[in-house]
């Protein structure tokens, strides 16, 4: 017998005011424990579905169960207290850092002398020891960042939920917060769900990727993207490729691929295992010292490799081949065609 | 009011000054805060013309409401049965009715300026709705506290209401404005002018401290 799922939604929707749906989610079950990425492009509907896993907004249609038992309104208190959420743009308290990270221990009713230790640990989790009196207001937008994780994680949630939670935060501690999700996953054992729009920082951190494109949870293969009823156009870029598509099962999409990222290989030499889809060279140029292709077929697409590359491939214009885009190259631009 | 007895009398008037406006304040705070921030977090039909009546009634005339308490609380009114007109419990029903708009709309307006995340960053740490409210409430507490502050400065300052329904009665009802008002009918206005000061000063005391109190807070 499989295990419960922590989360289980059922044809969840959310409707806002205009009758516009912004998620429609048939089903989706989230593991006790796991590590999941949630991507895609603004509007995707990723912030919503965070906020209705965080008991934050109920949906319109749908049922939700958590632990193996359905959501009611009378739940919705005492279940977020399981949860905890940190925005995309973390809004802090006025007062002191110190006065931010115990607000969660207040609400639970913490004794107050269990706080020194919590907040130490919660703040030395994030590299911000010795924080506690500083003012909200000194603090720069990856501190403000930080604190609200810190903030978060100090009453020890069961999942944490972080809505792009490197979004504005420089390289250096963009690798913090990402080896502190690993952590929290792999040590601590909380449940995470993360959202980005990077493709290739979901992949790094975990192998479970959700899509989520126009509200909709939308398939991972690269075949199974450019299948199906879509209708694409190319608008070239200087180095790369970005697609428009509109498909009945993922609604209007853009995408961008990258030139560089493209492999492009004999359609005779092609490993049947990998996503690609076939088509023929039409154009070629060299052009700073990399050979440029345009290939053509049910996509156009964009290519770039060296001359030596080229050479060994054996590729001329107008050969057949099939273009295989590694799934972390491809950056869900927005829902909008 | 006699030159010899001036020094204390002063001081007597200041009392009943600051008794009857500090009580009218506080028993209007107690209403007009919960009043103020319902008004801002919830939303309902016709919550636009109500936020319209508060804001106009922030400029009701102070006579206008000593005339209608002074219906109320008299003999033949329907609340004439409590004896209180012309006694400090009269003075502060009508101060209470000046400061109640006062107080709610600017309440309205500092709890409607505070950021609508904080709710909901609250209820994400777990908090419940009560203690969510609570922490919007400590978030506009600056505006807030300036409501309250304006709302004593329009009582203490007022005059046509404390007359009608005080009744100016020396050592009872006689406070710093009615008192100016009966100087400068008597032709002291050297007097008026200086009691004036002297309500100035108080003000600007009372107003020193709670913005000490909202800068060490702050």
């Amino acid at each position: 017998m499989s295990e419960t799922p922590l989360y289980r939604l059922e044809r969840v929707r959310r409707i806002v005011d205009g009758g516009e749906t912004i998620l429609d989610i048939d089903e989706l079950d989230l593991p006790q424990g796991g590590l999941t990425a949630i991507v895609g492009p603004n509007g995707a509907g990723k912030s919503t579905l965070l906020k209705i896993l965080a008991f934050l907004e109920r949906p319109e249609q749908g049922t939700i169960h958590y632990r193996g038992g359905p959501v009611e309104s009378r739940d919705l208190v005492r279940l977020r207290r399981h949860v905890t959420l940190v925005d995309q743009a973390p809004l802090l308290f006025r007062g002191t850092v110190l006065k931010n990270v115990t607000y969660g221990l207040r609400v639970r009713g913490v004794p107050s002398r269990e706080w020194p230790t919590l907040v130490a640990d919660a703040l030395s989790l994030v590299d911000l020891s010795g924080f506690e009196d500083r003012s909200v207001h000194g603090l720069s937008g990856g501190e403000t960042q930080r604190i609200a994780i810190a903030r978060a994680l100090v009453f020890k949630p069961q999942v944490v939920l972080l809505d792009e939670p490197t979004a504005g935060i420089d390289a250096a501690r963009k690798e913090m917060v990402e080896r502190l999700i690993t952590e929290l996953h792999t040590i601590m054992g909380v449940t995470v769900l993360f959202s980005t729009h990077s493709l290739a920082q979901a992949h790094f951190l975990t192998e479970r990727v959700i899509h989520l494109a126009g509200g909709r949870i939308v398939p991972h293969s690269i075949d199974n993207l450019f299948s199906g009823q879509a209708e694409a156009g190319l608008v070239r870029l200087r180095c790369g490729t970005t697609v428009r598509t509109r498909s009945k099962r993922t609604g209007p999409m853009r995408f961008s691929v990258p030139a560089a990222s493209v492999e492009v290989v004999l359609f005779s030499d092609r490993d049947d295992r990998a996503d690609g889809f076939d088509g023929t060279i039409t154009r070629m140029e060299l052009r700073g010292g990399q050979v440029r292709l345009v290939l053509s077929g049910k996509l156009s697409l964009r290519a770039e490799m060296s001359p030596e590359e080229f050479q060994r491939k054996d590729l001329q214009l107008g050969s057949r081949v099939t273009a295989i885009i590694p799934p972390d190259a491809i950056r869900l631009l927005q829902g909008e065609a | 009011m006699t030159d010899s007895g001036i020094g204390w009398e002063v001081f007597e008037i200041m009392g009943v000054s600051l008794r009857v406006s500090l009580t009218a304040t506080l028993l209007a705070t107690l209403c007009s805060v919960p009043a103020g921030f319902l008004l801002a977090v919830s939303s309902f039909r016709g919550k636009r013309t109500v936020v319209t009546v508060v804001t106009t009634l922030m400029a009701l005339p102070t006579v206008v409401v000593g005339l209608l308490v002074y219906i109320l609380l008299s003999r033949s009114g329907p609340l004439g049965s409590l004896g209180i007109l012309y006694t400090p419990a009269a003075m502060i029903v009508g101060q209470f009715i000046l400061a109640l708009p006062i107080i709610t709309a600017l309440t309205y307006t500092a709890v409607s300026s505070v950021d609508l995340r904080v709710r909901k960053t609250a209820e994400s740490l777990g908090a419940s709705p009560w203690q969510a409210s609570w922490m919007v409430l400590k978030e506009g507490r600056l505006g807030i506290i300036a409501a309250i502050v304006a709302g004593f400065g329009r009582v203490i300052a007022e005059v046509g209401s404390a007359i009608m329904v005080g009744g100016n009665i020396r050592g009872y009802t006689r406070t710093m404005t009615t008192t100016i008002t009966l100087e400068t009918a008597k032709g002291n206005f050297a007097l008026g002018l200086a009691l004036g000061l002297i309500l100035l000063v108080v003000a600007l005391s009372i107003n020193a401290l709670v913005l000490s109190f909202l800068g060490r807070r702050s």
